[in-house]
């Protein structure tokens, strides 16, 4: 009989207490559960404890539901530092307006927003984000500081403020503004050519064309086809190098660095240089025509000098060099000069100036009137110097010339965004400002519009788009991403409670 | 546990509470309470989904503390592992909705984590239940309990060598001693009904004539290839690979006389028996060694949890 | 004769030493006994030796439940105590005060109750004796000319009860020669016979012919038997004292040998049989062969379906075929009797009449469930056998064994399935209670614990006596017999010591060691290599336990074990009246090296009473209630039959179905399910 296998055989091997004593297994997998458990209680309790000077005491660091941002970093883990401790133990969730007044001043956002006389008024729903507070600047601050400004997100969600943020009062701006009518535009929902105001509206004229201020004459066209600029990677930062100190503008453009070494104030081609600077000094300049020979002359070495002082006599029919001595030469230069300009003056070319009627009258006023002399001289100095750049000013009796405003920090264009070259440096400047390449004139603005009709102009709206994605590339387009909320102008002074003396 | 039809329900109504869930937290976040801070744990659509996702869990975890109660009519052991099932998968979006898909400080990024960990293991341990229950099937015929294993492979050792007894003694016994010895122990055995009484009494037969004529092939072989494999000592080709043994004891056939074809067909039997053993411990290991991170770490995640939410009050 | 029985009579042989102990009684002497009167002497000189006279100690223990025997007892003077000693398992919780109650109430509760009401609580235990135990108590008192133990003498079934003298008792103990001898009435047999083939030729008709005399033995013997038997027969409870004495004269005792018929499926009906010793099978003709029905032990009747048919002037034919299994004895009541007793007896022929309509209802059920399908496997398995099986679905099963552990929770920790068994498709048909149609486990049980209830799953009540026939009979290994844990201060364990249990690590196993071939109590667990052992320490155990392997880790691991087995304590002076040598118990014994007692095995309280007995010195008596102070609270075990019964005691789903997680498990009723595949 083969081996056969039986319900009965089969049942009768197996051990009828097996399940009470536990297999490895199970064993090893309850031991490993139970240890599990006992390890998150011992982190715990090692995370959420410390020894102090008065004995073990709990620590908050283990509720931290997120990193804070870099300004906070310094009390990270000192939670009462923000948060209102409770009578039982614990913390509010929610931190007060008193808690940030510590260190901010939480200014107005604008003086003209509505305001309330005390907390319990300030409301999203009415507009009203401002509380009254006397000791700011303003008489008032702003209110409710947790709404906008969220914590514990990481490094970037306490400025990060979501636009709807701000459209609660942009949506429809008059209804949050009391004192007459709101300085910006009434509705501004986005940051799209529909939804926002263009750039600039103070350079704008009455045709709503963008002016620029400037009276100056540059034709970036031209400067930009010549061979040092055309197609160089510095054909832009050759004149207009960032700020070293925040690299956020570009620094003015002065004569002294960026044009002096090309233009220089010339009268003629034999005289020294004129120096820059106000239109009376240059003018003194020119009345007297030793000072732009002389140097010439003391500069040369002593063979080209004798050389130049040689003066061609003409002695019957034949002509005759002569020593002459430097004064007698000096003379003969300005006489010839003076020769020029009078037919300049009476010439075609000289026509073409601006204003040439104010200058031409200056130049023929009457001896006692223009003691210093040689008028015709002095406009024909200027045409060939100052009027290269400079017009006269027009609607000014006295003689004046139209300069660059020496404060252009204080002009910048976009009067109400934080607009950083250095956050832009990997764009090339021709990406938005393209139309260097075909302006002509000083007074063309050469700005990307936020979104500029026709086709090829660059605009802000080409990387700054809402529906940035992977895909889509391009670069944040909220409000908090061009604009400050508080007027910092309007802070206040602040006891500043970080500075301790040291330990 | 098999996902079948009988799921239906069940996923229908995850499917529900997750577009319900996914949908209100859309709606929370565009244009809801949430739109403008953005989704948060504390607000009070988080709290709701913070709620649900611990309840999910929680009832995930109680299936261990049910299956210690089995006698307690608080459902059936089967609808518990369905929840388990279903919830417990459902948990995770739950806490991603909470947490608006971010980790957060320390302990819930701890708790997120562990979180994923359970969850793929889990599934990992559901798709085991799919796989392995089905191989083993096929596979070990023979299969016993599996704590029974190195219990039943000795009783194995013994039978094979109480078949094998037809060849005679080890050398240098006295057989009749041996023959006495082994007749007391084969009855012994049957009263244990560890074999059936014919074949006792078959085996008690041969015991009385052996060695078999022409059996001393037999005995070689039992003594070198298949005692040591049976008991343990060898798990080497060729006897631990089903082909090459079916040959090796398809060759020996030809070596042997008639009359000893069904001692060597049992013992073949037998090997396959003890083979297809190992073969189930291994699965057994497989099918249940997943849960070796999915309890464990479920206990992490029920204390830190629990922290989580005592510390969330604490700072409400 | 069945395997079985061959086991049991190998087991009784074993236990036959005790014969060797009394004092044989010549024939001369027994013929002086009334018991024997009437008996020739010769046959009495043929079996000389066969009947010893023994006397008994108070408190001395005559037999033990669960042993295996082969001699019956008739006490000549002095009573004894019978008893069973078996804590109930799986009883009530009991209800608790205060918070902890309240819990235990509210798991209760979920747990959807502990409560066993499915069956009414019988009020008596039957047992191989003339009197019957009555329930809670499970003790009784038999006094003089008492014949007990006869089930075990005649068919060599376990001892179904102890039997302690309570006072000097003398009796005889006889082999089953001796208990023939004593049966013997040729004439009755024969005037039997007769009368079977006049009913048989005659139906319908009187047989008239009177029946003999009883032997002189037999009046006595019949007497008390019928006069004990009848009055704790719940039967007979309101039948009035007069009708009892007349069905004492009329009834007889009928003895059947093994195998024979009582009475067959359509014979005409005039009698109605209680069973006394032995075990009736009942069955059926049926279109398959033959069905068995029902097995029916010492306590039961049949018969009652024709003859109440027959009351109501319907034809009286048997319904059932009824065969003695073995050696069967029933009290036979004629039909006039029977009239009588329901007519004059409502309240017994509500009982009758309830007990016939619930017997012809599971009849007709089981009817239902016989239309067979099925081959192969199905077949070689005794799936056919089966009404209900626990299978799982394999490719769903993760073998996470909740099932088992589900089963062990609602039955005291022990489980009544085993998840290994043969296949079936891809169903693996556990090894659990398949409550089969011909339940061969019920035969031979002593004290009638196991049973078959109306909706036909196999029970075994609590008062079982660990005596293991049922489990050696099923064909399936479906019984088990389990150690349970148990209250070692129970009154119960009144003069027995329960088993000990004991684990000590043995690892690793000596290759010399075949675990197959264990001392019993023995066992050993891979996991870990632990030695397990629940006996009795006794010095012949103790002995099995040493010898058996040679090999120095065994012996040490056994040297621990039988440490932990023991209780020490030092007794520096010895008492003037304690003789270590004197053997004062098997399980007390005096180390001189050490200076100590040994106590071996568990002290129950009634062993404390006993051993504080053996010496009136104080230290010595300190010794002892130290001892049994250190040994309360150990580890002590009885061995009780399990078998699954379909948690029918929960009236719900099994627990173990309801336990599986992955649906694997389920309880079919075969022939539907594989029917259906």
């Amino acid at each position: 009989m083969a081996r056969s296998r039986t319900t009965k055989t089969i049942a009768k091997r197996i051990d009828l207490g097996y399940f009470k004593r536990s297999h490895p297994m199970r064993r090893w997998r309850r031991v490993l559960t139970w240890l599990c458990g006992a390890i998150a209680l011992v982190w715990l309790s090692m995370v959420s404890t410390r020894w102090t000077d008065k004995g073990l005491s709990l620590n908050d660091h283990i509720h931290n539901p997120g990193p804070v941002s870099v300004a906070h970093a310094m009390f990270q883990d000192d939670c009462a530092q923000c948060h209102t401790s409770k009578p039982g133990g614990g913390f509010i969730l929610a931190v007060t307006d008193q808690a940030c007044l510590k260190c901010h001043d939480g200014s107005l956002h604008e003086p003209n927003q509505k305001i309330a006389p005390e907390a319990a008024l300030v409301s999203r729903t009415k507009s009203i984000l401002a509380i009254a507070e006397p000791a700011h600047p303003g008489g008032a601050r702003s209110a409710d500081c947790v709404t906008c400004h969220i914590e514990h997100r990481g490094k970037e969600m306490l400025r990060a403020v979501n636009d709807a943020h701000c459209l609660v009062c942009h949506e429809d701006l008059p209804a949050a503004t009391q004192n007459g009518q709101p300085t910006a535009a009434n509705r501004i929902t986005g940051f799209t050519a529909a939804n926002h105001p263009t750039f600039g509206n103070h350079l704008r004229n009455a045709d709503k064309k963008w002016v620029d201020p400037t009276v100056l004459r540059f034709n970036h066209q031209r400067h930009l086809e010549l061979d040092q600029f055309k197609n160089k990677t510095d054909s832009c930062t050759s004149c207009h190098t960032p700020d070293p100190q925040d690299r956020r503008y570009m620094l003015p453009i002065s004569y002294e660095k960026n044009c002096q070494s090309c233009h220089q104030l010339l009268p003629t081609p034999d005289s020294e240089p004129v120096v820059h600077g106000q239109l009376s000094i240059v003018r003194a300049q020119l009345m007297s025509p030793a000072v732009l020979f002389e140097p010439k002359l003391r500069a040369m070495s002593p063979q080209q000098r004798e050389a130049k002082l040689v003066k061609q006599v003409r002695v019957g029919r034949r002509t005759e060099s002569q020593q002459i001595a430097p004064e007698q030469w000096i003379a003969d230069q300005v006489n010839a000069l003076n020769k020029v300009a009078s037919e300049w003056m009476d010439g075609e070319d000289a026509k073409k100036i601006p204003n040439f009627e104010l200058i031409k009258a200056a130049s023929t006023q009457p001896a006692e009137q223009n003691p210093t002399g040689p008028v015709a001289f002095v406009a024909y100095g200027m045409a060939n110097s100052c009027f290269k750049c400079h017009d006269l000013k027009s609607n000014q009796s006295t003689l004046e010339l139209s300069t660059l405003p020496t404060n252009l920090g204080n002009q910048r264009k976009f009067t109400a965004s934080l607009f950083n070259h250095d956050s832009h440096r990997n764009q090339s400047c021709r990406d938005c400002h393209e139309a260097a390449w075909v302006s002509t004139a000083t007074s063309d603005l050469l700005l990307p519009d936020i979104n500029k009709p026709g086709a090829g102009a660059p605009s802000c709206v080409d990387c700054h788009h809402a529906d940035v994605s992977p895909q889509i590339r391009g670069a944040s387009a909220s409000c908090v991403t061009c604009h400050n909320f508080h007027d910092r102008f309007l802070d206040r002074a602040v006891p500043a409670p970080l500075t301790k003396e040291p330990k | 546990m098999r996902i079948d039809k009988s799921h239906q329900s069940w996923l229908f109504l995850s499917i529900a509470i997750l577009l319900i869930a996914g949908g209100w937290y859309w709606y929370d976040v565009t244009r809801g309470h949430d739109a403008l801070n953005g989704p948060s744990g504390g607000s009070a659509t988080g709290l709701i989904y913070g709620v649900l996702g611990t309840s999910f869990m929680l009832f995930a975890g109680l299936l261990g503390a049910r299956k210690k109660v089995r006698t307690w009519r608080i459902g059936r052991a089967e609808f518990w592992m369905r929840g388990h099932l279903w919830l417990g998968t459902l948990a995770l979006p739950m806490i991603w909705l909470h947490a608006g898909f971010r980790h957060g400080g320390l302990l819930t990024s701890i708790l997120t984590w562990l979180t994923y960990i359970i969850v793929v293991s889990g599934i990992i341990g559901a798709l085991f239940q799919h796989l392995i229950p089905n191989a083993m099937t096929r596979s070990v015929p023979d299969e016993t309990i599996f704590e029974q294993i190195p219990q039943v492979l000795r009783h194995l050792a013994v039978e094979a060598d109480d078949v094998a007894a037809i060849c005679g003694p080890e050398n240098g016994q006295d057989i009749e001693t041996w023959r006495k010895a082994r007749t007391s122990a084969l009855r012994t055995r049957s009263t244990r009904a560890l074999m059936t009484e014919e074949r006792r009494d078959q085996l008690a037969a041969a015991l009385a004539t052996a060695p078999a004529d022409g059996s001393a092939p037999l005995k070689e072989f039992y003594l070198r290839q298949v005692k040591p494999f049976v008991i343990g000592e060898s798990d080497q080709p060729p006897l631990n690979d089903p082909t090459r043994a079916s040959t090796l004891f398809a060759k020996q056939k030809v070596l042997l006389p008639q009359p000893l074809h069904e001692t060597l067909d049992d013992l073949e039997r037998i090997c396959d028996e003890v083979r297809q053993l190992h073969a189930q411990r291994r699965m057994h290991h497989w099918l249940h060694g997943w849960l070796f991170i999915h309890v464990p770490l479920s206990m992490a995640l029920l204390v830190l949890t629990i922290a989580h939410v005592i510390v969330s009050l604490r700072y409400w | 004769m069945t395997q079985s029985t061959i086991v049991r009579r190998e087991k009784a042989d074993e236990a036959a030493g005790l014969m060797g102990k009394g004092t044989p009684l010549s024939s001369d002497d027994l013929l002086k006994l009334p018991l024997f009167k009437g008996i020739s002497k010769k046959l009495l000189d043929d079996n000389h030796g066969a009947v010893v006279l023994r006397h008994f100690e108070k408190g001395e223990v005559i037999c033990r439940q669960g042993d295996y025997g082969s001699t019956a007892f008739f006490v000549l003077s002095g009573n004894c105590d019978v008893f069973i000693n078996t804590p109930i398992a799986g009883v009530n919780t009991t209800p608790q005060s205060g918070f902890m109650g309240l819990f235990k109430k509210m798991a209760s509760a979920l747990r959807g109750g502990h409560a066993r009401t499915a069956r009414p609580t019988p009020t008596h235990v039957h047992i191989d004796a003339p009197v019957d135990l009555p329930w809670g108590d499970f003790r009784a008192t038999i006094g003089d000319n008492s014949l007990f133990g006869e089930m075990t003498c005649l068919n060599f079934y376990p001892r179904s009860a102890t039997v302690i003298a309570r006072e000097p008792v003398a009796c005889l103990e006889m082999l089953r020669n001796i208990l023939d001898l004593i049966y013997r009435n040729e004439p009755q047999a024969k005037w039997r016979k007769e009368k079977q083939k006049f009913v048989e030729t005659n139906p319908g008709k009187k047989f008239d012919k009177p029946r003999p005399e009883d032997g002189p033995i037999g009046k006595t013997y019949r007497e008390r038997s019928l006069r004990n038997h009848l009055s704790g027969f719940p039967l007979f409870r309101n039948v009035s004292a007069d009708f009892l004495e007349h069905l004492r004269a009329s009834a007889e005792i009928v003895t059947f040998e093994p195998g024979e018929v009582i009475f067959r499926q359509g014979d005409p009906a005039d009698e109605f049989y209680i069973v006394r010793i032995g075990f009736v099978k009942v069955s059926q003709a049926r279109a398959g062969g033959e069905m068995v029905l029902q097995y029916l032990s010492r306590g039961q009747y049949f018969g009652e379906i024709a003859l109440l048919a027959r009351a109501e002037g319907k034809e009286a034919k048997r319904t059932a075929t009824c065969t003695a299994i073995d050696h069967v004895e029933a009290v036979v009541i004629n039909a006039d009797d029977f009239s009588e007793l329901i007519s004059r007896f409502p309240d017994a022929q509500q009982q009758l009449r309830a007990e016939a309509e619930r017997r012809l209802k599971t009849d007709e059920d089981l009817a239902k469930v016989t239309q067979s399908v099925g081959l192969g496997d199905f077949l070689d398995q005794g799936l056919m056998q089966a009404q209900s099986l626990l299978v799982l679905d394999l490719d769903r099963c993760t073998r996470c064994d909740e099932c088992v552990r589900a089963c062990a929770d609602s039955h005291d920790g022990v489980t009544r399935l085993v998840r290994d068994g043969l296949r079936f498709d891809k169903y693996l048909v556990a090894t659990s209670c398949r409550s089969c149609l011909d339940p061969v486990c019920m035969i031979g049980c002593p004290v009638g614990s196991i049973g078959r209830s109306d909706t036909r799953e196999i029970f075994i009540e609590d008062w079982c006596i660990g005596c293991d026939l049922c489990a050696q009979n099923c064909p399936y290994g479906n019984i088990n017999m389990h150690p349970f844990e148990v209250d070692t201060s129970s009154k119960l364990f009144q003069k027995q010591s329960p088993l000990r249990q004991a684990r000590v690590r043995l690892d690793p196993l000596p290759s010399s060691l075949d675990i197959t071939l264990l001392p019993e109590g023995l066992s050993y667990d891979d996991n870990g290599g632990w030695l397990n052992y629940i006996g009795l320490p006794n010095e012949k155990n103790r002995g099995k336990l040493r010898e058996y392997c040679s090999d120095a880790s065994y012996q040490r691991a056994i040297g621990s074990l039988l440490r932990q087995m023991e209780t020490r304590v030092p007794l520096p002076i010895l008492p003037a009246d304690f003789k270590p040598e004197k053997r004062l118990s098997p399980y007390i014994q005096f180390d001189p090296a050490q200076k100590s007692l040994v106590f071996l095995g568990v002290i129950t309280p009634d062993d404390k009473e006993e051993y504080l007995n053996f010496s009136s010195d104080n230290q010595y008596k300190q010794a002892v209630e130290k001892a049994a102070k250190q040994s309360f609270g150990r580890k002590a075990v009885v061995y009780k039959a399990t078998t699954c019964d379909l948690c029918e005691s929960l009236k719900q789903e099994p627990n173990c179905v309801y336990a599986c997680p992955h649906e694997a498990a389920m309880r079919v009723e075969p022939k539907l399910f594989f029917g259906a595949k």
